[in-house]
């Protein structure tokens, strides 16, 4: 199974995604992809052959994106909690990602042509050296492109990277790059993993579960509509997309007015502030390279 | 051309309809609760107990901070008195109300006036405000911990947090002692549960730290709520399994 799939929908799938194209669509969609192991045991399956039919949907998913417009999806691959899972099914998710991640490779030339920007959110100096190798190399094949954007939360939580932002930020400080008049909300978002994507315009959660468990709670803190479905990931399907999005576009008119509050505060980004978000991102680069080197 | 003429066409039918469609829902529901409440009160006011008492029994687990995000309607000091008092009866010991707009700070007062009124002698309700966040031990009585908590208390505390970190030259980055400083910021626990109200889901600048394992339930409107809904609330709390990333 591949990244890239061959457009299936029907006909009627793909006159509805034309209609629901009417209204505002968004731009960044956040998914919990939960569900993958009661689905193994609902239909009798090993927990593996259930994370392996989640990864298909995914893909799928990603084209039902591609073909709705959004641009940008985030998702919660692996949780830094989820190291605490038994080392048999950390083994097999491990394994999982690293033939996901070989993919990449293999399928190189059709990732490029769609034009499939790969990032990784998350703290990469957990991961095993293997899979970080190919998680950083995957990076950087990608990084220039720009029609579509997966961000991959890898060993990703939410908390570790607000803590990381704050790092950051004191850094600058006792390095005299910022001031400390510069530090501020917006600052900190400039300094989270996911500094080079807006917040997200829905977040959706499958299998039922209705909470956050650290996932983008930052970005997903503002305007970000929340659909929470009762669905297992395996089983998602277009109908449900389009559902989430015809939610967001019942709620649009709401949350522009208060995404216009929230932007009317903010200021504009001094050079010395520009100056140091690109200094961070040129380092974040570079420690990829060494990452892909090792 | 006629192509997106058509599509234009159905997508404002759909949304149009829709929109027919929650109206009609919302009357619905408005006249549900009237005849529900009315039957309740006067015509069975036996059955009502026996209905809560099943509910209760249902009730296995309870949050220790319950936290209420009251989104774009404006609330009434009534029901918001009312869920501090339900509170107060479940046991529930701390609850704490969100409202981004930034007017119920103004109206703690009254809040205030009407919770005493209800709670009676023996009940204790400590109010989190600006002067007063200290507990006052020894306290035998039943007692709830009310805080109201704003915009400020969002992502503005990791900013405090973040500029104390410099001054006073800690440099200690964990998770655990940043929730450490996270805690002393907010006073509160982190709730267990939140009550989400209005017709979109959308936490409007809830403090993100805090709302890490918090389970979500979702009511359209604050309005009349009823002690059997909130019951209901928490039978769902209740069946919710946390597994921590296992």
């Amino acid at each position: 199974m591949s990244w890239i799939v061959d457009n299936q929908l029907t006909g009627f799938q793909k006159f509805c995604v034309n209609v629901i194209k009417c209204g505002p669509v968004p731009k960044h969609i956040a998914i919990i992809m939960d569900g993958n192991r009661r689905y193994a045991l609902k239909n009798k399956m090993g927990k593996t052959e259930g994370h392996t039919k989640g990864f298909e949907r995914l893909a799928e998913c990603l084209l039902w994106c591609r073909e709705l417009g959004v641009k940008e999806v985030t998702v919660y691959a692996f949780s830094i909690e989820n190291f605490n899972r038994t080392k048999e099914e950390v083994d097999t998710l491990m394994s999982l990602a690293k033939e996901k991640f070989e993919k990449v490779f293999e399928e190189k030339d059709k990732i490029m042509m769609e034009g499939i920007k790969i990032r990784v959110l998350g703290n990469l100096s957990l991961v095993p050296e293997d899979i970080r190798i190919l998680l950083a190399k995957s990076v950087l094949l990608t990084k220039d492109n720009d029609k579509s954007i997966l961000n991959i939360a890898f060993s990703y939580t939410s908390r570790d990277e607000i803590v990381h932002s704050m790092k950051t930020i004191v850094e600058g400080l006792e390095a005299k790059k910022i001031e400390p008049r510069d530090v501020d909300v917006d600052l900190l978002s400039y300094c989270m993993y996911s500094n080079q994507s807006p917040d997200p315009d829905i977040l959706i959660r499958t299998s039922g579960e209705v909470r956050l468990s650290d996932f983008l709670l930052w970005q997903i803190a503002e305007n970000t509509q929340i659909c929470f479905t009762e669905v297992l990931w395996p089983d998602f399907s277009i109908w449900n997309l389009l559902g989430c999005v015809f939610k967001y576009q019942r709620a649009y008119p709401t949350l522009k007015k208060y995404k216009d509050v929230c932007q009317s505060k903010r200021k504009i980004l001094s050079n010395r502030i520009i100056a140091f978000l690109e200094d961070i991102e040129k380092k974040r680069m570079e420690q990829m390279e060494v990452y892909a080197k090792a | 051309m006629w192509r997106i003429a058509v599509y234009e066409t159905l997508y404002s039918l759909i949304h149009g309809l829709y929109t027919v469609f929650e109206f009609f829902c919302g009357v619905f529901e408005y006249v549900y609760k009237i005849v529900f409440f009315t039957c309740h009160e006067f015509l069975f006011p036996s059955q009502k107990s026996i209905r809560l008492k099943e509910l209760v029994d249902k009730i296995k687990k309870k949050p220790k901070h319950l936290t209420v995000l009251l989104g774009p309607e404006e609330p009434e000091v009534a029901d918001l008195a009312n869920l501090v008092i339900w509170c107060l009866a479940s046991q529930i010991l701390f609850i704490s109300f969100y409202d981004h707009k930034g007017t119920l700070k103004k109206k703690e007062e009254k809040l205030q006036t009407e919770v005493k009124k209800r709670s009676g002698e023996t009940a204790q309700i400590i109010w989190y405000t600006d002067e007063n966040s200290n507990l006052e031990n020894g306290f035998k009585g039943s007692k709830v911990h009310v805080k109201v908590i704003t915009e400020e208390d969002s992502k503005m505390s990791a900013v405090n947090i973040t500029n104390s970190l410099l001054e006073s030259r800690e440099r200690d980055f964990t998770i655990e002692n940043i929730h450490k400083h996270f805690v002393k910021q907010f006073n509160f626990p982190d709730p267990e549960m939140g009550i989400v109200f209005g017709k979109d889901y959308c936490f409007y600048n809830y403090p993100p730290w805090q709302m890490r394992l918090t389970e979500f339930f979702r009511l359209t409107s604050l309005k009349g709520i009823t002690y059997a809904q909130f019951l209901q609330l928490l039978v769902k709390f209740t069946s919710r399994e946390q597994r921590l990333g296992k």
